[in-house]
């Protein structure tokens, strides 16, 4: 009998672990779509008309739909136009809406000392691995610059 | 002899106390004890316990002494925590008896109405409360549960004393989409003035570089800022202060330095020339913020603070900051002279090249450009060191407004957040953003 209990009381905290790993796993990849969905629910409304439509009708609605949890934001029933356009205004003069792919990048002709070597100066840290989120943007080129040489002020 | 304060409780007038080029500098920056009662993730100080051979009483009540006869107007008292040090109504009654006003700079977590009290008796005239971001965002930034409790009560009681309440915010990746939130609540808790301030990559804030934001970043924050400020603030009569890594000469300058009503605009890094900063024990340099091992010139134990404010002026003067990089050949080089030294010199080293500038971002980003900063040298873990980091440039593609941070930006800009919200980041994405890097233990 006494084993019975103590396995059963063993069943049940067994239980309530995995059910709490489970939760903790569900809320971790929740929050991970939460935020990448967001930015990138912006990006659909710019070229979805239908969407930006039931958006504008239905905000707290469209973000639930997107996994997005709307209640932090005072968010209005219905968005007006004026709402809308600076929602999806885009900060860089270089990417307007509907634009084409900005053209592959070019680097001033003549770089002058704006782009010196890297520093000279000995580092005394051994330089740790970038992060996997630093990685340079997959399959674009970088150019990679640093101080000029010289003495420390 | 001192000069007569001419702090009149308009926060915007000090913007008028930006000195001529021959007169003193006009503020001091002291932090009285590196003892400190929070462990912020972005402290440049590290501020935990007090060092070792921190000025006494009577060290600090001569150099209080000092700066009025050097001329000063301000003096802001700093940590760690200024109440961590037993005497520091003392030192604020003497700055007011001088003739100079006495502000201080408070994380608050223990800001009681007895402290208040003791600063309302001493004369104090200004306190600035730093308040990250919401609850959640700003407990966790601060290293302690609990604090944005804190921080807001003691605000309220500070707002009730008489004594003009300011709150300072650090800018990064955790705050940046909350600001509006910050702003909404600076009405609600009585505040005159708002100070933000980048988070720049020193002490703490090098151990944690995700926290900090990418040039790229300015983009979408300044417009952000610009709304705020005419939204919530113009209307409320809270005066806006952009702290000097907040720059420079892009469209949006005029409009968020002061208004530019008063004719000021970013005139280059005023350290030594307008600012000192002091170090608990004793040791002089321009900018609180400034690295320690390149920036001190001196200490008050050895020789008087007139001779080295002097130094320090006349190093400006002489040796101007040399220019490289973007900053160069940009067009306002010589009114900008590179913005803020701190921010660029915990990045590479050395100042002069400062890719925090919503000008730099803008003339970048209408080539196809975005410049990301990588961390290659770890800080050794001493009060306000720093790594070391490189500059690589990407085009501005879809992958950089698929940033979740501009995304959660936009929103909140357009919308605001609901009062009562507790914080846009979950309790694992503020674990994530400021995980401590093992590679960076010393």
């Amino acid at each position: 009998m006494a084993l019975t209990v103590r396995a059963f009381l063993k069943f049940i905290l067994s239980a309530f672990a995995i059910g709490l790993g489970g939760m903790g796993a569900s809320a971790t990849e929740g929050d991970r779509h939460e935020v990448t969905t967001l930015s990138n629910l912006i990006g659909r409304l710019r070229s979805d008309a239908a969407l930006r439509a039931r958006f504008a009708g239905n905000p707290r609605g469209t973000l639930s739909e997107h996994g997005i949890d709307p209640s932090p934001y005072n968010l209005p029933d219905a968005m007006n136009a004026e709402q809308m356009g600076r929602l999806l205004a885009q900060n860089s003069p270089a990417l307007a809406p509907n634009d084409e792919p900005p053209p592959a990048p070019q680097r001033p002709a003549a770089p002058a000392a704006v782009y010196g070597p890297p520093p000279r100066t000995p580092v005394q840290e051994p330089a740790p691995p970038v992060p996997q989120e630093k990685q340079p943007l997959r399959g674009i080129h970088t150019i990679i610059y640093g101080p000029p040489p010289g003495p420390r002020k | 002899m001192p000069h007569p304060p001419t702090y009149d409780g308009n926060p915007q007038q000090l913007a008028r106390w930006r000195p001529e080029h021959d007169a003193p500098p006009s503020i001091a920056v002291w932090e009285i004890t590196l003892r400190c009662d929070l462990g912020c993730c972005h402290c440049g100080s590290r501020a935990a316990r007090a060092r070792p051979d921190e000025l006494s009483t009577t060290e600090a009540l001569d150099l209080v002494r000092q700066f009025a006869d050097l001329g000063l107007k301000e003096v802001t008292l700093i940590g760690g925590e200024f109440y961590m040090r037993d005497d520091w109504d003392r030192i604020a009654a003497e700055i007011n008896r001088c003739g100079m006003l006495c502000s201080i700079v408070t994380g608050a977590r223990q800001m009681t109405a007895e402290r208040v009290s003791r600063a309302v008796a001493a004369g104090v005239g200004k306190i600035s409360i730093s308040i990250d971001g919401l609850e959640r965002t700003h407990d966790a930034i601060r290293g302690s549960k609990g604090s944005w409790k804190a921080a807001t009560a003691a605000a309220r009681r500070i707002s009730d004393s008489g004594i003009d309440l300011s709150v300072n915010t650090q800018m990064n990746r955790l705050t940046m989409p909350e600001l509006p939130a910050v702003a909404d609540m600076l009405v609600d808790i009585g505040a005159r003035s708002w100070m933000v301030i980048l988070t720049a990559a020193m002490g703490r804030a090098a151990d944690h570089p995700s926290l900090l934001l990418q040039p790229y970043h300015l983009l979408y924050l300044f417009p952000l800022l610009a709304d705020i400020k005419r939204e919530k603030l113009d209307p409320n009569g809270i005066a806006f202060f952009p702290g000097n890594n907040v720059g420079y000469f892009g469209p949006l300058a005029e409009t968020l330095r002061y208004g530019s009503e008063l004719g000021h605009m970013w005139g280059g890094c005023g350290a030594g020339d307008s600012t000192l900063g002091i170090e608990a024990d004793g040791r002089i340099k321009g900018c609180p913020s400034l690295p320690t091992s390149d920036y001190v010139r001196g200490n008050i134990r050895e020789r008087p603070l007139r001779e080295i404010a002097a130094e320090l002026k006349r190093e400006k003067t002489e040796a101007p900051t040399q220019l490289w990089g973007f900053c160069q050949s940009c067009r306002y080089a010589a009114r900008c002279k590179g913005g803020c030294t701190w921010t660029s010199h915990v990045l590479f080293g050395r100042p002069g090249n400062n890719p925090f500038c919503h000008f730099r971002a803008l003339t970048m980003a209408e080539a196809g450009l975005v410049e990301r900063l990588e961390p290659v040298a770890v800080a050794p873990g001493k009060p306000f060191d720093f790594g070391h980091c490189r500059i690589v440039e990407a085009p501005f593609g879809p992958d950089i407004e698929s940033d979740p941070l501009i995304g959660m930006t936009k929103l909140s800009q357009v919308f605001g957040l609901n009062a009562g919200a507790a914080g846009l980041w979950s309790k694992q994405e503020l674990s994530n953003t400021l995980e401590y890097r093992q590679s960076d233990k010393t």
